[in-house]
């Protein structure tokens, strides 16, 4: 849309003011200060979207007259005229009236006026498209815009989370862990407590040292301890002997005098105690011995002549051995003849047997065993080889022929089967058969595949429509939410209003919270509104991207599908052709082992026909094998079941004959055995010499062993005799030995007591019983002083005592030594008690495990501190990785409008900056340096901050017109600030920014900036004196032919610009003329202070004035 | 000439002045456990001497710091080289790193049957028994951290059973080399065999496991001589309780109540397996399916370890679960590495990071001025490639957390 015309009937100092024939491009209108550029520019404002509140103080016009006006309008839908009057009393209809008018002169709706601005809202277009110097500077008031939206909204991808809020939770956490700024944090802390905890423990270390120096006190201390007890150990020992010698005194004195007598007695002979009475024994017992050896001397003589009266043959007694051993022999005597007689019999017996068994073999009587055939052994062993081998061949050709038949029956089966599967589906060769059905079954799978991959996609889009209408409904907040909204906004500004107008005397204090809380509970909804919506909005356009990616994947598959359609045949579903083809080849596929089994089948039998043939060679030479073995063997040409038949005959008379060998032999060692028995009892009649008159061997045998028994008797008398005799001699010999010990005994004592006789030695004993006596009682006193004394001290030491003077000098002794001990013992209690305080100090060190306590604490202080480190770590790598991603996205993924906004701000600062972008997630903007350094836009200078809104608002007409909404842009004055190269630069853009299809209106009061246009070629107009009403008309001149050096349908996007565009010549003197205009000579990387109140206050006193 | 049978026991590390390590919260009931291990599995070696009447003890290292267990330590020490004294068993002491000679205090006195091998220096011991020589042993205390110079120790001339003592790295060709019949060798805390026949390498290892990696059984070795001259080793376990590690492996259809039964099932065995042991168990669940994913975002894995301490973890014996975690080797969709998303942006990076290992990772941005200079920098840096590992997979699956919103809880 742009404007073709306006007219002014009354709107503050105008009235009555055309402007004709606007062009389609740039139109530049000058005049000086209040002249009217900014009614101007309000009036257009309000000819689009009504008298606002605001505006309704250029009513009354100045000159009088019905306020109001009408704009011609341009666009795709045609030429209209949009009129719109001041009427107070349309209080409905916002106090105004508005009509639209066709070229045709026919009435429009009020709703196409919506239509002709492509709904683009009023807000919008006050800060973008119709702005002047102050709407310039609030780049803020963009905030809820759709505007907004085409600056800030980064390409961040499909997620459904949110990068900046993601980093913002990492980024807590890991400063909870351990803060960046070096703040309180877990780590910190844990590390202050570990420096305390190390601290301690090396506090704890130095115990042992301290115990080092405990223990040398202590040794020392033990040292003094030892000397005193030593001392103590000496004074008490002397005390105790001074005290034993006082109290020994008396008895020594005693036994000093049985000393004396004892050596007056003299040495006495050592004579035993018991002497005489051991004599006198020994005397009784020698006499009562010789009494009875006498006695045993007589009784043997008796006994001796008994013995010789008895009558024995010793030659029968010597053969006792032989005679008791054949007595023994008695009864196998009598079976040996049993057996003789047996075995007679049994031989008779196999010997008839013998002769009948010849007889039924037919090989003779049996008297001899020559007519036998040779069966032995050698020669079964030579016939069982070839018996055998004929046997085995005549089982090989058994099998090998009944194989032939098997295998010839199965392939005649195999083949029948094939045969009619084949011939049924009109096939001959079953490999072509399959080639055939597995190509057609593979195209036709890939066809199917094609249709489930466009259903898939088709699905898929499906929802993404319906996720894609969902969204644009939502584009709408739903009618709940903005009465919700709605009601906060409208209870914020009742409570704002309520504080504000309601006397301080009824709210008191609480009228200033109320308006507080009033305007934010309205800034909270009016937020809250806007960030719903723009969400919304991100998410549609998201969908709509991938919804387009989508149609061309299904554009694709649906190629490739007709391409298969046209190489398939037709007929039938695809799905249902593929299930036929499929099925097809299964069933062909399952012939394939049946044609596999009937070649084997063949090949098996040709191979057991030819098995056969060799089979039966086999057998023909092992039949002629046999008759040759036969033959050879001496035997006639019998059957191989023939000569099993004959051996087993053979062997029963062998085993005949062998059994009647075997009787003979027995019974001739049996006749022999018995001859020999005879014999020796006959041998033993004679040497014994005893009459014997038996006939047989038993009988003779009896009567030996009768007379031996009887000698036996005879025997065992004479050695009774002949023992008890010889007792008698042992006793007496004993008797005597007694005799002889007691005299020597008796000699033995005499030799004791050293007397030469019996009288000698009672003489002696009587002496030694006296000192005897006086001994004892010298040992008596002995033992008394030695009790006495003790072990504390030794005897020398009390003699020596007693002998160096009387009593009283030994007690005057004793105290002296008692005192010292008190002395000594006091020292020692002292040591003692410091020792024992020592020892308890050096226990409890001991004992003391704190160390190892606080080693404890450490290690698992140290584990907390390993962990929190280890997810720091965790934490940071997450932050360093996505702020990286962050990076990438803020660098390579900057909405297009801000993208070409750079391309223009890099024009309008002559390469200065070069870029302006918004950071992820965040509301603002920034601007790089030609060095890349990333500036807020606060800190640049006034001038070059509005040679970036600019920039911005030409993006954005940009932006709007490719989105439908070519709206003619508006300014007024916006350049005044630019310094004289800027101000070229500006100029070109703007003429390049109109020559690429935006109609642009220029307002200004400056005359170097009209110069600068003109030098560019493009027309200028003046403004009327707006003193008189009904000035001249203002007939815009058509524009000489723009050119640009780009495109004018496409204007490349300034960003992606090489190098700085050819600007046209303009002269110097034009760039001389207002040069103090640009106030340009602050440092544009100082900070300022807003001085938009100001600026405010100056655009403001022009408008009033105009109004005025 | 065969040489006469005997038995020794070689036993190091000790390292009394070390509490047990791993936990970032020791539960009250284990306090005294954890502060008394080391002293107890020590003596569980010096009663191991005597109940297996050995003909010496040899110890190789790393036996205690004074300065950190303070006259605790060379007190216990020496009452329990008394107890060896009075049986006349003889005790060959090389030091380690932390106990050289001069390190002992000197007013505690070692009894007459302690020989302390010199530093810096190899000296020399005949044992002998009832005047027949037995054994030489050949010692050193550690000088500086480096290797056991193996060339330095000469064998007995005589043929007789020759043992090395020293602390500290070996190289095995080089022991090999030598023809010594047993090398005891300390600084290993995990018991390992470098040499096994016809000569011994051996590293007892320390008789008490102090961190979840020094798990399994720990002890002090029997080693028993032959006629042939042959050592055979056996291990005799003196710890008082015991790391495990244990790992169950989960599928997609397990449930919170499978895992549970599986857990109790595991954990009953091994208190049935060691009874007279407390047991410190270290938990890792493998696997897939959708309880794997649970338990890594935490929450539930709270509430198992909770259990498992509560049910299981105050005996007797005590089985105290000393963590809980997961090990996720299936790894991420591949999908998700190619979508053009900020999540598949951020997988993309990370893998980056993961292949290029030589490319650094800097953090200094987010650590304060103050905290770069002191021993806290070096703590942040990602340093190994092990760590670094760690932290890359780890930061993968929060960042995909975070990113995925409810899809990954899918």
């Amino acid at each position: 849309m742009r404007i073709t015309g306006l007219e002014i009937d009354g709107f503050g100092v105008w009235s009555g003011l055309k402007l004709e024939g606007l062009a389609e491009g740039l139109n530049v209108v000058g005049g000086p200060n209040e002249a009217g550029k900014t009614t101007l520019l309000q009036f257009v404002r309000s000819a689009l979207y009504g008298f606002s509140m605001e505006r309704r103080k250029y009513f009354p016009p100045t000159h009088g007259g019905p306020g109001g006006g009408s704009i011609d309008l341009a666009g795709p839908n045609g030429r209209f005229r949009l009129d719109r009057r001041d009427d107070p009393d349309n209080t409905a209809g916002n106090q105004e009236r508005i009509t639209l008018t066709a070229a045709d002169g026919t009435r429009q709706s009020e709703h196409l006026a919506k239509v002709l601005l492509a709904n683009v809202d009023e807000a919008t277009y006050n800060n973008v498209f119709a702005v002047g110097l102050r709407e310039m500077q609030q780049l803020g008031t963009l905030g809820d815009t759709e505007a907004a939206e085409l600056l800030y909204s980064l390409t961040a991808g499909l997620d459904r989370v949110s990068l900046v809020e993601v980093m913002r939770e990492l980024e807590t956490s890991r400063n909870r862990i351990l803060d960046a700024g070096g703040g309180p944090s877990q780590v910190t802390r844990l590390l202050d407590e570990r420096e305390k905890l190390r601290r301690e423990i090396e506090e704890l270390g130095k115990s042992t040292r301290r115990y080092g120096r405990l223990a040398a006190e202590w040794e020392q201390l033990q040292r003094e301890v030892t000397r005193l007890e030593e001392e103590n150990n000496h004074a008490e020992h002397q005390a105790r002997a001074v005290e034993t010698a006082i109290a020994v005194r008396q008895r020594w004195v005693q036994r000093t005098a049985l000393d004396d007598q004892l050596t007056a007695l003299g040495p006495t002979a050592d004579v035993p105690e018991d002497a005489v009475e051991r004599l006198d024994a020994v005397n009784a017992r020698l006499q009562k011995h010789a009494e009875h050896s006498q006695q045993l001397q007589r009784r043997r003589a008796e006994l001796r002549s008994e013995a010789s009266t008895l009558g024995i043959n010793e030659s029968l007694w010597r053969q006792a051995p032989r005679i008791e051993a054949l007595k023994e022999q008695e009864s196998w005597l009598a079976g040996l003849e049993g057996q003789i007689d047996e075995l007679e019999k049994e031989t008779a017996q196999l010997e008839k047997d013998l002769a009948t068994e010849h007889q039924r073999s037919g090989l003779g009587d049996g008297s001899s065993t020559a007519s036998l055939p040779d069966l032995s052994p050698r020669v079964i062993a030579t016939l069982r080889l070839p018996g055998r081998a004929l046997k085995r061949c005549r089982q090989q050709v058994g099998e090998a022929k009944e194989k032939v038949a098997t295998a010839e029956e199965n392939a005649q089966s195999l083949d029948r089967q094939i045969g009619s599967a084949l011939s049924a589906r009109g096939e001959r060769d079953l490999a072509e058969a399959m080639d055939r059905a597995g190509n057609l079954a593979a195209q036709l799978r890939r066809r199917v595949q094609a249709d489930e991959r466009l259903d898939q996609m088709s699905g898929y889009q499906e929802e993404l429509e319906e996720q894609s209408r969902r969204l644009v409904d939502r584009q709408l907040l739903p009618v709940w939410v903005l009465i919700a909204l709605g009601a906060v906004f409208a209870l914020g500004v009742m409570l704002a209003m309520i504080g504000l107008f309601t006397p301080g005397s009824i709210t008191g204090s609480l009228g200033w919270l109320m308006i507080v809380v009033g305007l934010a509970g309205t800034g909270t909804a009016a937020s809250l509104k806007i960030m719903l919506e723009r969400s919304n909005a991100r998410q549609l356009d998201a969908c709509q991207r991938q919804l387009g990616m989508l149609q061309s994947q299904i554009r694709q598959a649906r190629e490739e599908r007709d391409h298969l359609d046209e190489r398939l045949p037709g007929g039938g579903s695809p799905a249902g052709r593929l299930k036929a083809a499929e099925e097809e080849l299964a069933a062909l596929e399952e012939l394939v082992p049946l044609d596999t089994r009937r070649v084997a089948a063949r090949q098996e039998a040709e191979a057991a026909a030819a098995g056969v043939a060799q089979a039966e060679e086999e057998a023909a030479a092992a039949r002629r094998k046999w008759r040759e073995t036969v033959s050879a063997a001496g035997l006639p040409q019998l059957t191989p079941k023939h000569v099993r038949q004959l051996l087993q005959r053979c062997d029963h008379i062998g085993q005949l004959q062998r059994r009647l060998e075997h009787r003979r032999e027995e019974l001739t060692q049996r006749r022999r055995e018995l001859d020999s028995l005879l014999g020796r009892i006959g041998q033993l009649v004679e040497e014994t010499g005893v009459a014997v008159t038996g006939s047989n061997g038993i009988q003779r045998l009896g009567q030996l062993a009768d007379t031996l028994r009887e000698q036996e008797t005879r025997v065992h008398r004479r050695d009774l005799l002949r023992r008890e005799a010889r007792q008698a001699r042992q006793k007496r010999a004993k008797h005597e030995e007694a005799v002889s010990r007691l005299k020597h005994r008796r000699r033995e004592l005499f030799r004791e007591s050293d007397a030469k006789d019996e009288q000698e030695l009672r003489h002696r004993a009587v002496q030694a019983a006296r000192a005897e006596v006086l001994r004892q009682q010298h040992d008596a006193l002995s033992r008394e002083i030695t009790a006495a004394v003790g072990e504390q001290c030794s005897e020398p030491v009390v003699r020596e005592l007693i002998e160096s003077g009387n009593v009283e000098q030994l007690e005057t002794r004793r105290d002296e030594l008692l005192d010292r001990l008190g002395a000594l013992e006091k020292q020692l209690q002292g040591r003692f008690e410091k020792r024992g305080q020592l020892t308890e100090q050096l226990k409890a060190q001991a004992d003391d495990r704190q160390m190892a306590v606080k080693q404890l604490d450490l290690a698992a202080l140290e584990k907390r501190l390993e962990e929190a480190i280890a997810r720091w770590q965790v934490l940071a790598v997450t932050c360093r990785t996505l702020e990286e991603i962050r990076t990438a996205y803020e660098q390579d993924r900057q909405p297009e409008t801000l993208q070409e906004a750079s391309g223009y701000l890099e024009r309008l600062t002559r390469g200065r900056y070069r870029r302006v972008w918004t950071p992820l997630g965040e509301d603002v903007l920034r601007v790089d340096d030609a060095e890349g350094n990333a500036l807020a836009v606060e800190v640049l200078s006034r001038g070059t901050r509005e040679q970036l809104f600019l920039a911005l608002r030409l993006a954005l007409a940009g932006a709007y017109s490719r989105r439908g909404a070519p709206l003619p842009l508006v300014l007024d004055d916006v350049l005044v600030n630019f310094d004289a190269d800027r101000a070229k630069a500006a100029v070109a853009v703007l003429r390049d920014f109109a020559a690429a299809g935006h109609q642009v209106l220029v307002f200004t009061c400056h005359e170097h900036i009209l110069k600068l246009f003109k030098s560019l070629k493009v027309p200028v107009s003046r403004l009327p004196d707006n003193a008189e009403a009904n000035p001249a008309p203002v007939i815009f001149e058509a524009p000489a032919k723009p050119k640009p050096k780009r495109s004018k349908k496409t204007p490349a996007p300034p960003a992606k610009r090489k190098k700085e565009p050819e600007e046209e010549p303009i002269d110097d003197e034009i760039l001389a003329i207002d040069g103090s205009d640009a106030d340009d000579e602050e440092d544009e990387y100082e900070w300022e202070e807003p001085d938009d109140e100001a600026d405010d206050e100056d655009d403001y006193d022009e408008d009033a004035a105009e109004a005025a | 000439m065969s040489q006469r049978p005997f038995c020794f026991v070689h036993a190091s590390d000790f390292h009394l002045e070390l509490p047990p390590m791993g936990l970032a919260e020791v539960p009250d009931h284990l306090r005294e456990l954890f502060i008394e291990s080391a002293y107890w599995a020590a003596e569980r070696v010096f009663e191991t001497v005597l109940s297996e009447e050995a003909e010496f003890l040899v110890l190789a290292g790393d036996l205690l710091h004074p300065n950190h267990t303070g006259p605790r330590g060379p007190l216990f020490l020496v009452e329990q080289f008394h107890r060896l004294a009075e049986r006349k068993i003889p005790v060959y002491w090389a030091g380690g790193t932390v106990d050289p000679p001069d390190a002992w205090p000197s007013a505690v006195s070692l009894p007459e049957n302690v020989h302390i091998f010199p530093r810096g220096r190899i000296e020399e011991f005949l044992h002998e028994r009832d005047g027949t020589p037995l054994a030489r042993l050949m010692g050193v205390s550690r000088d500086r951290p480096q290797s056991i110079r193996a060339a330095d120790f000469e064998p007995d001339p005589g043929g007789l059973f020759s043992i090395a003592v020293a602390h500290g790295a070996a190289e095995t060709e080089a022991l090999q080399a030598r023809n010594v019949h047993y090398w005891a060798l300390g600084s290993r805390h995990d018991r390992s065999t470098l040499l096994s026949s016809p000569h011994v390498a051996h590293y007892p290892g320390s008789p008490q496991g102090r961190r979840p990696e020094e798990h399994g059984t720990h002890g002090c070795t029997l080693v028993q001589v032959d006629q042939q001259r042959q050592a055979r080793t056996s291990l005799i376990p003196t710890d008082v309780m015991r790391w495990l590690s244990e790992r169950v492996v989960i599928d997609e259809e397990t449930t919170r109540e499978d895992l549970e039964t599986l857990l109790r099932e595991r954990m009953h065995t091994l208190v049935e397996t060691t009874p007279a042991v407390d047991l410190l168990i270290s938990w890792t669940i493998a696997g897939s399916g959708p309880m794997l994913n649970a338990l890594r975002r935490g929450g539930l894995k709270d509430e198992l370890l909770g259990w498992l301490r509560s049910e299981y973890g105050f005996g007797p014996p005590v089985a105290w679960s000393a963590s809980l975690g997961v090990e996720f080797s299936a790894g991420l969709p591949p999908q998700w590495y190619e979508q053009e998303t900020i999540r598949g942006d951020f997988l993309r990076a990370i893998r980056q990071l993961q292949m290029n290992a030589g490319e650094p990772i800097d953090l200094e941005p987010y650590v304060a001025e103050e905290h770069l200079a002191g021993t806290l920098g070096s703590l942040l840096t990602v340093a190994d490639r092990p760590a670094r590992d760690r932290v890359l997979s780890e930061a993968a699956l929060l960042g995909v957390d975070l990113l995925s919103g409810e899809e990954a809880q899918a």
